[in-house]
């Protein structure tokens, strides 16, 4: 697997962690064997303790150092598999961060995401569940191996052989019922989850339509058919649960039959049967970890699979790029720009021609739908168009280094992310070295005070996560603040407005057309609102202009009273 | 633990017997094992026995294993059966409960909460069943068994073992606290840590449009170590709890070991009770390591099924109706005279001291922010609970109607509509099993939705759902229109689309409840200026009390909100706002 080279800082510490685990499976059957050895001796009565006297200590020995030895086994690991977890976060960043753009964007590229989440946690597993039991499965195997020989070799082999058997035997069962049970009931169960959230957002519904009792027997009727599978489950289960124990006790069985005859055929000593058998019944300890082992195996087999393609995508060309920063405010030119969607028939922008001249300050306007934050994703070079040209500062976007390019707007994007992090923190994002009063005069400028006087430590409030603390409104205040702190010359506004009540955008979209006098804007919006204040309403509806021209023109067209109609009260 | 858990669930009597049963029946196996085990050692090492001799001790041996696998193998399935049983039941009883007794979703504090609980909890609680609670009976019995056997041969490794015995909770306890403690101070800290990876990569956006995205796995790599080194301070004391279990046992198995051979060399004890001794010592502290396992999936199932619980007890009054069905057909008159309700875990009202007359046929628009009570008003007109006041249809009070029989007068569209898995004709029937072939094309013409059904191959025979096609929010709304034209009811209440849908189906959508609104009393949940300018009334609520009330014109000459709104949708300056609409909405 490619992904072990993550691991190459801290080999010896992996080394370190298999050898403890094993050295515990170690302790474990010498406490076992040289206690049993002990009353065994001591049962020929000898004349003196003294002679007892090695046996004594080694069996002390062994007790205190399993502990030890686990305790090292268990820190180990777990430190091992932080690193682990630590540096597949990384590479798995470094694989992604550069691929954005060809991963896709909106549901799919959250669906990426969430699946290399799941894929992190699952891997994060992979040394401590599985090499380590596969690790300590053979170094046990080779032990039993090495103290049987010495003891009697067919005694030696057969005990070898049933370990074997029994580890490859339980694994195969335990991945066979992993199976039986994802087979089927996997499905079921998400169907039944599914319903139930359906089911819960929808009680009003329900009560009104009366529907409460056919709801009810819909999911009776499902947990029924879970019911059955897992009944057949359960008996599978209850098999291979009674068939694990019975394989390494009947081991144990085996083996002493043989050390019977063994005995007989003096062979062995008898004072070794009873150290043969109780180093047995130890010994199945080594192979008892397998079964879960391998039940994860094709988890995470699958999941380094995924991660190994994710990072053998192509990111983004690499070629000569204009790294030279804009001088003053530069002009943007879009055009006959086109954006084919992935796999709708129609496109999501049809040679889309728009002009952003310096200092121009221009609204773009349409209803939901109509590609308008497609336009800044292309214009910001997070997403790539299909057709026509696009230059910043007369240079082709793609003859920019996309850095560079990106440091000439200050965006309010349409989802914009709020990190789990203080406040602080988060505007700071915008602008690493801005001081206190920076900060506070661009939450100023965003509204942001009604806000901070709710919030118990000011800027050191931590926001939740996805800024779940904060309102929608509050969200897209908070951008602006941060587009106000990046300070670019270029502004590019996605609905910076939505979730606001009109008194409220109105004083905001103000203050921003103000702020931004000797800079250019490029405004989308859905509603026909407040388009005074700008120079330029293009109109965009169904992914083509249909019209552009001065804000009184505009006012008169008909779209506009469509968007009237259908603009949201605030919440 | 809690009681309720044992009065709710009947069948946790038989599984908790069930496991008794085979527990104490392991018990006695693995006793029964050691001595014939002891016994065929002892025999050929000892006695110079030679297999011939003790070849039916072996047979018993082997009797014994397959014995008390057998045990082991019904106990895992009785379990796992029993648990998805109670759990299936529990299930049963909070969905009955909330599609009956409970308030809607919209009633409690978070309806995500509800989904966790209702799917996530009940799981838990199925394992707390299938694995904690068989494992708390394991470690009752197993052990006390063992320890029986053990005594009976040799009391003085009976009194190692007991003298051990309280060590191991003790300890488990000291460390599992400080353990604990220790983490309270740094969980949220660490969940913070370990989440920030999935925060970088949802805000990659963002982060590429500041230029910061580089630089992040930097960020990624601190924060990992950081997590990893706040986890390693924790686990080290966490860790040191099964040390001391190991070591309790390991140095047990040494005391006796020693203690047996020392008696040994005088001859007090026979070999044969030495070597049985020694195989059942570990089988004596084997239950422990299991119990603390398996500990944390007890705390999660017993606390979910505690919330439960507690849920189930508190149930929303309902209204008792009474057997009046008005002989006139709607729509009629509606009256609300000081009506006013509070949910009961709650302590301000939900809705206070509302009063407002509709004329029959008459058009209400609601507007105000999420949690002023509009659902409430709308729950409490269709008779889901007791309140205080008066609600008046045609004059006569809700309390003496027929409840059964209003609600079919009455029909909701909510923004959420119930879509059952099966065809769209299947979810037609399944609210008037009467409607003709016709009336059910005419209702899908009506709302719009044949537009894209007539379009699909199998028309309305389509699966939709889970396994057929998945329905857009636009088209799920159109099909809950589609029923609530079958239904044809004399009042209409419309829970208004806030949805992000596009130009075509947004405009669609309100055509047709514009198409729907015909004839009947409608009352809207608005959420568009332009359906508050056609409505006949308009209630602003705030806080569950009417903050203005009349018609659109009449207050679009007073000052106040609704003025305010219009005028700043209009883009003109207003003359007097006395009211910040950030205030109100």
């Amino acid at each position: 697997m490619r992904l072990f080279k993550l691991t190459k800082s801290y080999k010896s510490l992996i080394l370190m962690a298999f050898v403890f685990g094993a050295a515990t499976v170690a302790m474990n059957l010498g406490l076992q064997s040289t206690s049993s050895y002990l009353i065994a001796k001591a049962a020929q009565h000898p004349g003196t303790i003294l002679l007892l006297w090695t046996p004594i200590v080694a069996v002390r020995f062994f007790g205190t150092a399993r502990a030890g030895f686990r305790y090292l086994d268990r820190y180990f690991s777990h430190d091992v598999t932080l690193r682990w977890l630590r540096d597949l976060k990384v590479h798995l960043y470094q694989a992604v961060e550069p691929r954005m753009g060809v991963l896709g964007r909106g549901y799919q590229s959250g669906d990426v995401l969430s699946r290399v989440g799941s894929d992190v946690d699952s891997l994060q597993n992979l040394l401590v569940s599985l090499y380590e039991p596969l690790a300590i499965g053979i170094i046990g195997l080779l032990m039993v191996l090495g103290i049987g020989l010495w003891l009697n070799p067919p005694i030696a082999i057969s005990l070898t052989l049933m370990l074997a058997l029994s580890g490859v035997a339980l694994s195969w069962s335990a991945a066979r019922v992993s199976q039986l049970s994802s087979q089927g009931l996997v499905d079921l169960r998400s169907r039944l989850s599914a319903a139930l959230v359906q089911l819960l957002h929808g009680l009003s519904d329900i009560r009104a339509l009366n529907l409460a009792d056919r709801v009810e027997a819909h999911i009776d009727h499902l947990q029924e058919r879970i019911q059955t599978a897992k009944r057949r489950l359960s008996r599978i289960s209850g098999v291979y649960n009674g068939l694990s124990l019975f394989i390494s006790w009947a081991g144990m069985w085996v083996v002493l039959q043989i050390s019977i005859f063994e005995a007989e055929r003096h062979q062995l000593q008898p004072v070794l049967v009873p150290v043969v058998a109780l180093l047995a019944l130890a010994s199945f300890e080594i192979v008892s970890p397998l079964p879960a082992a391998f039940q994860e195996a094709g988890g995470l087999k699958r999941a380094s699979q995924r991660i190994e393609e994710l990072a053998g995508l192509p990111d983004a060309p690499q070629n000569a790029r204009r790294t030279r920063p804009a001088e003053e405010v530069p002009s943007v030119v879009l055009n006959d720009v086109s954006l084919d969607a992935n796999h709708a028939s129609r496109p999501i922008l049809e040679r889309v021609s728009v002009t952003l001249a310096p200092g121009r300050h221009v609204a773009l306007m349409g209803p939901n739908g109509s590609g308008k934050s497609s336009l800044v994703n292309l214009i910001t070079g997070l997403t790539p168009f299909t057709g026509g040209r696009v230059t910043l500062d007369h240079t082709d976007l793609g003859d920019w280094d996309p850095e560079a390019a990106r440091r000439c707007f200050s965006v309010v994007n349409q989802f914009p992310h709020v990190f789990h992090s203080t406040l602080r923190a988060n505007l700071l994002l915008a602008s690493p070295h801005a001081t206190e009063r920076e900060l506070h005069h661009a939450m100023q400028l965003a509204g942001m005070q009604p806000l901070m006087k709710t919030l118990p430590d000011g800027l050191d409030t931590m926001l939740g996560e996805r800024g779940t603390t904060l309102s929608g409104g509050e969200i897209k205040r908070l951008a602006v603040a941060r587009a106000i702190l990046k300070n670019a010359p270029i502004l590019l506004l996605d609905e910076p407005t939505e979730g606001l009540d009109p008194l409220s955008e109105r004083s905001l979209m103000e203050g921003l057309m103000e702020w931004a006098r000797q800079r250019s804007v490029l405004w989308i919006t859905h509603g026909s609102t407040n388009l005074d204040l700008v120079d330029e309403v293009v109109i965009l509806t169904g992914g083509r202009i249909i019209e552009q021209g001065s804000p009184q023109r505009i006012a008169k067209h008909p779209m506009a009273k469509t968007l009237m109609d259908l603009a949201l009260l605030p919440e | 633990m809690d009681l309720r858990l044992w009065r709710q669930l009947n069948t946790t009597k038989q599984l908790v017997a069930g496991l008794a049963l085979g527990g104490a029946l392991t018990g006695l196996l693995i006793v029964f094992q050691a001595l014939f085990l002891a016994r065929i050692v002892s025999g050929v090492y000892i006695g110079h026995a030679q297999w011939h001799v003790v070849w039916p001790f072996s047979l018993m041996l082997l009797a014994i294993i397959a014995l008390r696998s057998l045990v082991a193998g019904f106990q895992e399935s009785w379990a796992l059966r029993f648990s998805a049983e109670s759990q299936t039941r529990l299930r049963h009883q909070f969905i009955h409960f909330l599609l009956h007794e409970g308030g809607g979703s919209e009633t409690r504090p978070d309806s995500g909460a509800l989904v966790t609980l209702a799917v996530q909890g009940i799981d838990d609680f199925e394992v707390f069943l299938a694995r904690y609670l068989p494992q708390i009976v394991i470690t009752a019995l197993v052990p006390a068994i063992v320890w029986l056997g053990v005594v009976s041969r040799d009391w003085l490794s009976g009194l190692i073992l007991l003298i051990t015995l309280p060590l191991i909770p003790l300890f488990m306890i000291l460390i599992g606290r400080q353990a604990e403690n220790h983490s309270q101070r740094q969980i949220q800290l660490m969940n913070r840590l370990s989440g920030h990876f999935l925060d970088v990569l949802h805000g990659l956006d963002t982060l590429k449009l500041f230029g910061r995205s580089q630089e992040q796995s930097k960020t990624i790599y601190r924060q990992s170590e950081a997590f990893r080194a706040t986890t390693m301070a924790t686990l080290r004391i966490a860790f040191l709890s099964g040390m001391v279990l190991e070591l309790i046992a390991s140095l047990s198995m040494a005391f006796i070991a020693v203690a047996v051979g020392l008696r040994l060399i005088h001859g007090q004890i026979p070999f044969e009770t030495a070597f049985m001794v020694l195989v059942l010592i570990p089988e004596f502290y084997i239950p422990w390591r299991g119990l603390g396992a398996k500990f944390h999936d007890g705390l999660k199932g017993a606390s979910a099924a505690k919330e439960i619980f507690e849920l189930m007890e508190s149930p929303l009054p309902a209204l008792q109706g009474g057997h009046v069905q008005l002989p006139q057909s709607g729509p009629w008159s509606l009256e609300w005279r000081s009506v006013s309700f509070t949910y009961p875990s709650r302590t301000l009202p939900a809705l206070e001291d509302i009063t407002l007359a509709l004329q029959p046929g008459q058009r209400l628009a609601i507007v105000g922010p999420s949690g002023s009570g509009k659902s409430t008003l709308i729950q409490l007109l269709m008779g889901t609970y007791s309140f205080s006041g008066e609600i008046r249809v045609g004059g006569t009070p809700l309390s003496e109607l027929d409840l059964n029989w209003w609600r079919r007068q009455l029909s909701w569209v909510t923004q959420r509509p119930y879509l059952f898995d099966g065809t769209i004709l299947d979810n037609l029937r399944q609210v008037a099993s009467d409607a003709s072939t016709s009336q059910m094309q005419q209702a899908l013409v009506q709302s719009g939705a044949w537009e894209f059904i007539s379009q699909w191959h199998d028309g309305w025979d389509t699966q939709i759902g889970q396994e057929g096609v998945r329905l857009s929010g636009g088209q799920r709304q159109r099909l809950a229109l589609a029923r609530a034209f079958l239904l044809d009811t004399p009042v209409v209440v419309f829970d208004e689309p806030t949805q992000n849908l596009d130009l075509a189906s947004e405009q669609a959508l309100l055509d047709a409840m514009e198409r729907l609104s015909k004839g009947r009393t409608v009352i809207t949940i608005a959420h568009r200026l332009s359906t508050v300018t056609r409505a006949d009334r308009l209630l602003v609520l705030q806080q569950g009390r009417m903050a203005q009330w009349g018609s659109p014109e009449e207050l679009l000459r007073k000052p106040g909100l609704y003025r305010a709104l219009v005028d700043a949708y209009q883009g003109r300056e207003t003359a007097h706002a006395p009211l910040q609409a950030d205030q109100v909405l």
